[in-house]
């Protein structure tokens, strides 16, 4: 039988307007990750503290979930500065091995930190902003906001990119650090800033999957690999890949779950990954140092 | 050469002779807990063997133990009879057969990516396992019909895997074999260039420190008596990390001691505050990277000129 039109155009929407948030999420992870070789295992826990934000604010001050987007930006940047002062930027430059392992170990002192406070109960926002009728299908009003407000602040990232002293200084860095440095860039204060907007990134990304879908702390670890897998996918340091490939993952996500199984995204997923690291290392885009 | 004493090897067969004893002189709940120290002991040894020599970062180690576990157990359901301690040998095999044709291409990546790689290797076994129906799916496979087994037997048998696997450690970094994961770890390409076959010693490696893992987990699932997903759930592959990184990584005694002060630490904080303890081994890891990349070994090398020459 042939799949329904209504199905499959369900399955597009589902998948490209959640790609989007995921977009923004692998867009945080590839800026720290691009600038400083830090692969930050913790990324996960970032985007969950977002979306506890979002949550507390929705049920406790009944803070619309566009607004909160909006509050999670500079809450993010905060956050972000205190583990970068305090011990990221001490393993800025050192093998993988001790990066990896120090930010395994922020990824297992926020993930509990979250387990002791907030439980592991699985929690979701209860905003119903209603749903708009495409045809036979409906996008629904939470997806719709969440991607257009994922757009919204990678539209922001561009400009702040390409238009700032500071946004082009990220990109002078993740090119040659050395060069830039000689240059007279502030090394160390530019860095100090790309892992705020890379907290930021993780927190919006976070609160906007949060009005999406359900959460809890023990998620942090799928939303990381995904996380992961788009900036493989996008090319390391490369925002306008993170975020295709968002919308890539997003796609493929919804239909493996019309057509297979939900259940197997994780399988589809891993396979993917692995095939891109074999066969394109860079990306199905050009990354920045390409 | 004169012989000297060597207080490394010592350490670790009085341990390992004081496990032996411990069913013959102690009450059932003792050897279970002492069943438990072996299991991550076993285990940590393992890991050590891919992360802390040949510098690999394995997130997803645990998939082997999960494939251990649930080879020997779709065996025994089978209608395989065979001795307990030999039903594990295919779990290890096939653990082994999973590390080579996982490996093969895992093992071309670097740094970050390998870490990952593993990461996501292990959710998708995960999720086939929890899927696949003649896999027990969410139920896992109970096995109280097919077995009895001892706990005194299995507790000995996986005393022999972690015996085994410490003896290997301590042994490897004496020969050309784990000298090679030395020279890996600290610079592939160097390695590489001093005509080092860097791909076999990896794949090697991944797949002996997997069949290790794989044993473990047969054993640990007939003594349960049960195999579900929680074989593969990333809840020990992070105690194995702590212990590795509190114990000292790439040393012959950090997962042995490491065990042990992960045991004493957890006690204490959990008789204070239940569900603290991790979130205060997250810690412990970030001090420990920082500050003391090879953990209490590393530590008590460093404090005195005698103790350096003496352990390893």
């Amino acid at each position: 039988m042939p799949v329904a039109f209504a199905t499959l155009l369900q399955t597009v929407i589902n998948g490209l307007l959640v790609g989007g948030v995921y977009g923004i999420s692998a867009l945080g992870l590839t800026l720290v990750w691009g600038i400083m070789d830090i692969v930050n295992i913790a990324h996960g826990e970032l985007m969950l503290l977002g979306a506890f934000a979002c949550y507390f604010l929705f049920v406790g001050y009944g803070v619309t979930p566009v607004v909160s987007a909006a509050l999670v930006v500079p809450l993010g940047m905060a956050t972000g500065l205190f583990p970068y002062r305090t011990v990221i930027r001490r393993v800025v430059g050192r093998p993988a091995l001790a990066s990896l392992l120090l930010t395994f170990g922020v990824s297992l002192f926020l993930n509990n930190s979250m387990l002791n406070l907030w439980s592991p109960t699985i929690r979701s926002v209860g905003w119903f902003p209603g749903s708009l009728a495409l045809g036979p299908a409906l996008i629904p009003g939470t997806r719709l906001v969440a991607f257009a407000v994922a757009v919204l602040a990678a539209v922001l990232l561009y400009l702040f990119l390409s238009r700032t002293y500071s946004g082009r200084a990220i990109r002078a860095i993740m090119q040659d650090p050395e060069a830039a440095a000689a240059m007279g860039v502030n090394t160390r204060a530019i860095l100090l800033l790309a892992f705020g907007l890379g907290t930021a990134f993780a927190f919006l990304a976070g609160s906007l999957l949060a009005t999406v879908r359900p959460f809890a702390p023990q998620f942090a670890v799928s939303y990381a690999i995904i996380a992961f897998v788009i900036v493989v996918a996008g090319g390391l340091g490369n925002p306008m890949g993170a975020l295709l490939g968002g919308l890539l993952i997003g796609l493929i996500e919804s239909f493996t779950g019309t057509f297979w199984s939900q259940a197997y995204t994780p399988v589809v997923v891993s396979l993917l990954l692995v095939t891109f690291l074999l066969v394109r290392p860079t990306g199905l885009f050009r990354g920045a140092r390409a | 050469m004169p012989s000297r004493l060597r207080p490394t090897p010592l350490l670790l067969a009085l341990a390992f002779l004081a496990f032996l004893a411990v069913p013959a002189f102690q009450d059932e709940s003792m050897t279970s807990f002492c069943f438990r120290l072996l299991e991550l002991v076993a285990m940590t040894y393992s890991l050590n063997l891919i992360t802390g020599y040949l510098g690999y970062v394995d997130f997803g180690h645990i998939v082997f133990y999960g494939v251990g576990a649930y080879t020997t157990a779709l065996l025994l359901s089978g209608g395989v009879a065979l001795h307990p301690a030999l039903l594990i040998l295919p779990g290890g095999a096939a653990a082994l057969l999973f590390g080579l044709l996982a490996g093969y291409p895992a093992l071309r990546l670097r740094g970050a990516y390998f870490a990952i790689a593993t990461f996501s290797i292990n959710e998708a076994m995960k999720a086939v396992v929890l899927n696949v129906d003649w896999l027990g799916g969410s139920e896992g496979i109970p096995l109280a019909r097919y077995i009895r087994l001892e706990l005194t037997t299995a507790y000995y048998v996986l005393l022999g895997i972690a015996a085994a696997v410490a003896a290997f450690s301590y042994t490897a970094v004496r020969q050309k074999f784990g000298l090679g994961m030395l020279a890996i770890r600290e610079d592939e390409d160097v390695a590489e260039a001093l005509a080092i076959d860097t791909t076999r010693y990896k794949l090697l490696t991944y797949a002996l420190s997997g069949a290790v893992a794989g044993l473990a987990g047969g054993i640990v699932g007939l003594a349960h008596v049960y195999v579900s997903t929680e074989y593969f759930d990333v809840g020990k592959s992070i105690e194995m990390f702590v212990i590795m990184m509190l114990g000292g990584a790439g040393t012959a005694l950090g997962p042995l001691l490491g065990a042990f002060l992960y045991f004493l630490i957890k006690d204490f904080l959990i008789l204070r505050s239940p569900h603290l303890h991790l979130v205060i081994f997250g810690l412990i890891i970030v001090f420990i990277v920082l500050f003391l990349p090879a953990g209490l070994v590393g530590y008590l090398r460093e404090r005195s000129g005698r103790l350096r020459a003496l352990l390893e």
